[in-house]
């Protein structure tokens, strides 16, 4: 079991969400046991275990713009008296519903004395030494005198009257939902509860910080359109962008190394989206856990449509792609992604032959971005919109195709990207209704993005062309998106 | 002034078919917020009966609803029938679909509780407040479709349960079938009905259930909607809303967990020629859901016969060396028509073909079902032999290691050796051999809510707690089971606290899961159930399943089975012997049974 721990800890901190060696997990079968000995979480940890009687727990602090976006969302339902933040994306709206805030920032500072009170071998976040108001409430609080114990020893007794509180409140938090954020001394700290393994705290904190990172700057974006912004949230969003930026320098910048189709056989597919999806993951383009990956490959024995599995990594897919018959004579893609039928309509009704759906940050923002503030399907977005909507992005060829995307040596012509609602998987709004039709319009399009969730994005023959358009369209939504915030800046005067 | 119930009726009806008094009493609100319904209050009514035998007059027979039958809340229209099991003498529990729960609570009531024995075949027929009974002589031995027929001559609405031969003559794997092509299947809970003289119940009711926060349920209805539609599983191409339970035919094999020959082997060679694509393919189905379920999984064929769920279609084919799909059609529907659970059936028939190695040619094997049923025909006498369980068949035969079962009941088909949670969970499920009361299929090949190594205990023994206590307030909340596969108390307890108005968390509803379970522990532990009633046949710990080059199927480690199994009474409450501990009950409310406690001063 502790191998699962340790596991979910570092794919926590190889995603940029948490520093290395902070997020401390543990599961509970008949004996309790944790992701690294010496937290000074862990009684924190146990209480809450035994207060749910769950199988596993989750306590991690989110670094970088993540932390500075959930930050902001958990002070701003606080001083509105909401008990939780809703963001707006789909997998929220799905599978957590909302994120309830745990207001602790009373609590005493982790005890010292312990070596987890600052996460063992955590790196500096880069909010450290920046001198915003922000930065300042963010900086750690054991640099802190105010709240450091060693300098302002709080008493005992109301020490342990706050611990309880917080275990209470946490445990009050998670009997309700499967994740939620505490608001303790100017930093936030993602807590997670599981069920059945620790696999599902850290699918929850992944959720949890992507929910937030997007809703924060979706709220800014919207803010700023309708011309309320205060000096305060500007400062704020400027430092946030600045910890984005450090975050964004993480990210690979050289083109990832990607089998070109056609492909021979079904293994040459698998080995190719197995590629792909580490790929997608390594760029920052998805979430480990979401996203999901097919490709059409004929076979000896009939035509496949091989599919990631239902809740697969995109960064583990060996042994979890389905082969999935065309013709429909097999049921053992029971399995499947959720989006297989849009997969399915998808290779049905146009030219793709590999899909690659991520949920690129800024494509998913953007999408949220709507000048229409008098709509009256506003609300209702997610499910329909009467108004086309796409993103015109420059043209971009595929990562192995540097000269353009066609043979002619022609100018390649800008991507239009269109913005469709749908919700997960099947139903009268799901989006296998809008998807399919908005991809394979016009003789088969790149990519479409789904309002609120992500992007789709096809390969006529492999997963180059797809890969690129993914990464491509997000480099463009995220310089859209500062470009649309500087010029709003602009129209108020504040620019 | 009458206090003012939402989501329960707040009223039960019993009668008594010995005197013929039917009374009606209040469901006190502690019963309400402990139990909830369905199967929590089957297993409160049957505490103070808990030791008598099944055919004792006084044991009941008890069906229920629950408090969100009857409303919007999807797939919240079934209802539990609870009984001590004539299979297994444990308690025996089925949920089953249809109208039946419905019109219980239109009718004005949570649950029905039956004692007494009849002098002859009777009905039980409500109208609202109005109950009588009814001679129901002319119906013996008639088979299901024609007994609803008659039925429905003289009552076009509202909903009937009846049973089948197989009740009438004994099989103590009698089943109920509602409205026409439901089934409450499992546990032999039909020969109870059958010892009381039962032959059908009809309910009508015009009434409509209270709910305290309409706007809120409809969100909670919206969110528990978007989860199931987001489920591959549920209404993906392959869902279980697209082929029902059939779906699971094919990732079930190639897993390689297909029961075959008597759980021999784990992989049928003819099933790709069986599988759902097939049976829609010659059969075209026709969908027959439950009301108010967004899945709908229930289907008939073009021709009006019920399709075989998973269950029957596997059991009718792998188990006992069968490829033709006509016969398991054949055989699922003689079920059906007769009244018998399919999987004990099928079960006793394999357990039979091993000790013999006799195959079954078509004629044979439904002969032997009508035997099972009426202990008539050409094979009566091998029939009622068999209409006893493969447990007792085979002990009788003096090779009780060839029966396939736990506690008796037989083992649904999904081999344990083909994912370690679901070995643990029919272990130690309260009505034997069954993966009901946890589902561990749900993560261990279904990856829901997230995939687990299904060749591993590591940490199955709380994960199999934890989907016990779910299963239990699920199907006390009559939830379908299916539904668990997308939403969870979550999402439910919001439904429920805007059909009750009662403030509670999904942690709350565990929690009463938990006091579920653990009565039902304790009217096991009161007959004699311990830890080595908690066990699988040694078949899965001696003998490897059918693997494949890259997907070995060991025996199941037996000394990791018992340390999971171990692990597993400690976060239970249970002590070494798998009894419940008197802190546990005392922690959970419930009260320490007398013959227990007299046990222990003994």
């Amino acid at each position: 079991m502790i191998d699962q721990l340790t596991k979910y800890a570092a794919k926590l901190a190889e995603a940029g969400l948490c520093a290395p060696g902070e997020p401390l997990l543990a599961a509970w079968d008949a004996e309790l046991c944790f992701s690294h000995a010496g937290d000074a979480r862990q009684p924190l940890a146990e209480a809450v275990l035994q207060g749910l009687g769950a199988s596993a727990l989750l306590l991690a602090e989110p670094t970088g713009a993540c932390q500075g976006a959930m930050l902001a969302l958990a002070r701003q339902a606080r001083e509105a008296g909401e008990s939780a933040i809703i963001p707006g994306d789909c997998e929220t709206r799905t599978f957590l519903h909302d994120l309830p805030v745990v207001d602790a920032e009373t609590a005493p500072a982790w005890p010292v004395d312990a070596p987890g009170s600052r996460a063992p071998g955590a790196a500096a976040d880069p909010l450290d030494g920046l001198a915003s108001p922000l930065a300042t409430a963010l900086d750690n609080p054991l640099d802190n005198p105010l709240t450091n114990p060693l300098t302002n020893p709080l008493d005992n007794a109301l020490d342990n009257a706050l611990t309880n509180a917080l275990t209470n409140a946490l445990t009050n938090a998670l009997m309700r939902r499967k994740g939620c954020i505490i608001l303790r001394q100017g930093r936030v700290l993602m807590a997670a509860a599981g069920s059945v393994s620790p696999e599902q705290t850290f699918v929850t904190a992944s959720s949890m910080a992507f929910a937030c990172f997007v809703a924060y700057f979706a709220q800014y974006l919207a803010a700023a359109r309708a011309g309320r912004l205060t000096a305060a949230q500007r400062d704020e969003f400027a430092h946030i962008r600045t910890l984005l930026q450090a975050d964004l320098a993480r990210l690979p910048s050289a083109a990832p190394q990607l089998s070109p189709g056609p492909f021979a056989n079904a293994d040459q597919a698998r080995a190719a989206m197995i590629q792909a999806g580490r790929a997608v993951v390594e760029y920052g383009l998805v979430d480990s856990s979401f996203g999901n990956v097919s490709c059409r490959q004929n076979t000896p024995e009939g035509e496949l449509l091989l599919i990631s599995q239902t809740g697969s990594a995109l960064d583990e897919l060996s042994g979890l792609i389905d082969p999935c018959r065309m013709d429909g004579s097999s049921c053992v893609g029971l399995t499947a992604s959720s989006e297989y039928p849009a997969h399915k309509a998808i290779y049905d009704g146009g030219p793709a032959r590999a899909l690659l759906h991520g949920h690129p940050r800024f494509a998913v923002i953007l999408s949220l971005d709507c000048d229409k503030a008098d709509c009256p399907g506003r609300g209702n977005c997610h499910r329909s919109c009467a108004t086309p909507r796409a993103v015109l992005a420059p043209a971009m060829p595929a990562w192995n195709t540097p000269a353009g995307d066609t043979a002619t040596g022609d100018t390649p012509s800008p991507l239009l990207i269109p913005i469709v609602p749908g919700e997960v998987g099947a139903g009268p709004y799901g989006l296998c209704n809008t998807l399919p039709p908005a991809l394979n319009d016009d003789g088969g399009r790149r990519g479409a993005i789904v309002y609120g969730h992500g992007l789709f994005a096809t390969g006529r023959a492999d997963f180059c062309e797809a890969f690129a358009t993914l990464h491509g369209v997000e480099r463009f939504c995220r310089e859209e998106y500062f470009r649309r915030v500087a010029q709003l800046d602009k129209q108020s005067g504040a620019g | 002034m009458t206090e003012q119930v939402f989501g329960w009726t707040g009223r039960c009806l019993r009668v008594d078919l010995g005197t013929g008094a039917c009374e009606s009493f209040p469901l006190p609100q502690e019963v309400r917020l402990e139990f909830l319904g369905g199967r929590g209050l089957g297993a409160y009514f049957l505490r103070d009966f808990a030791t008598l035998p099944c055919d004792h007059p006084d044991l009941p027979l008890i069906i229920a609803a629950g408090p969100l039958t009857g409303t919007q809340a999807p797939a919240s229209s079934r209802c539990h029938v609870v009984s001590r099991s004539p299979l297994t003498g444990a308690v025996g529990d089925a949920s089953v679909g249809g109208r039946l729960g419905l019109e219980l609570k239109h009718a004005g009531y949570d649950a029905l509780v039956i004692t007494g024995q009849a002098q002859n075949l009777c009905g039980i027929e409500i109208d609202d407040g109005q109950t009588r009974l009814t001679d129901a002589s002319a119906l013996g031995g008639l088979p299901t479709p024609e007994a609803f027929t008659r039925l429905r001559a003289h009552r076009h609405t509202g909903s009937i349960a009846l049973t089948g031969p197989a009740a009438e003559n004994g099989c103590r794997f009698a089943s109920i079938m509602v409205d026409t092509y439901h089934m409450a299947a499992r546990c032999g809970l039909g020969l109870v009905a059958g010892h009381k003289r039962l032959k059908y119940l009809a309910i009508r009711g015009s009434g409509s259930v209270n709910v305290a926060e309409p706007a809120a349920l409809a969100e909670a209805d919206e969110d528990i909607l978007r989860l199931v539609n987001a489920s591959p599983a549920l209404m993906g191409q392959y869902g279980f809303s697209r082929h029902g339970t059939r779906s699971l035919f094919d990732l079930i094999d190639a897993r390689r967990m297909m029961p075959t020959d008597n759980f021999r082997h784990t992989h049928f060679a003819a099933a790709g020629g069986l599988n759902a694509h097939a049976y829609a393919q010659r059969h075209h189905p026709v969908c027959r859901g439950c009301p108010g379920c967004p899945v709908a999984c229930k289907a008939l064929s073009a021709d009006g016969r019920p399709l075989p769920e998973y269950e029957a279609m596997s059991h009718f084919t792998a188990l006992i060396g069968n490829s033709m799909m006509e016969l398991a059609m054949r055989a699922g529907d003689f079920c059906a028509c007769l009244g018998l659970d399919p999987v004990s059936a099928a079960s006793a028939l394999a357990c039979h073909r091993e000790l013999t190695g006799e195959d079954y040619a078509p004629d044979r094997l439904l002969a032997l079902l009508l035997g099972m049923a009426t202990g008539n025909g050409p094979e009566g006498r091998l029939g009622r032999e068999l209409g006893q369980g493969a447990a007792a068949y085979a002990a009788a035969q003096g090779r009780p290691e060839l029966a396939m079962a736990v506690k008796g009941l037989d083992l649904p088909p999904f081999d344990p050796r083909g994912a370690y949670g679901l070995a643990l969970a029919c272990a130690v499920s309260t009505q034997g051999g069954s993966h009901l009361h946890a589902n561990p299929l749900s993560h261990e090949v279904l990856r829901k809510p997230v995939a687990t190594d299904r060749f591993s205990f590591s940490g199955k023994a709380r994960s199999i707690k934890g989907a016990e206590d779910l299963h239990a307030a699920s199907d006390s909340l009559t939830i379908c089971g299916h539904l668990l596969l997308a939403a969870g108390m979550e999402e439910y307890a919001k439904a429920y606290c805007a059909v009750t108005g009662v403030a509670a968390t999904g942690a709350d509803l565990l929690r009463a899961g938990e006091r579920i379970c653990l009565q039902e522990r304790l009217l096991n532990a009161q007959n004699g159930f311990a830890a080595a009633a908690d066990d699988l046949p040694a078949r899965f710990f001696l003998e490897p399943g059918s693997g494949a080059p890259d997907l070995p199927v060991p025996p199941i480690p037996r000394q990791d089975f018992l340390r999971a199994r171990a692990a597993y009474y400690r976060v239970r409450g249970l002590d070494e012997n798998g009894l419940p501990l008197r802190e546990t009950a005392a922690r959970l409310g419930l009260p320490w049974p007398q013959k227990l406690a007299d046990k222990e001063s003994a």
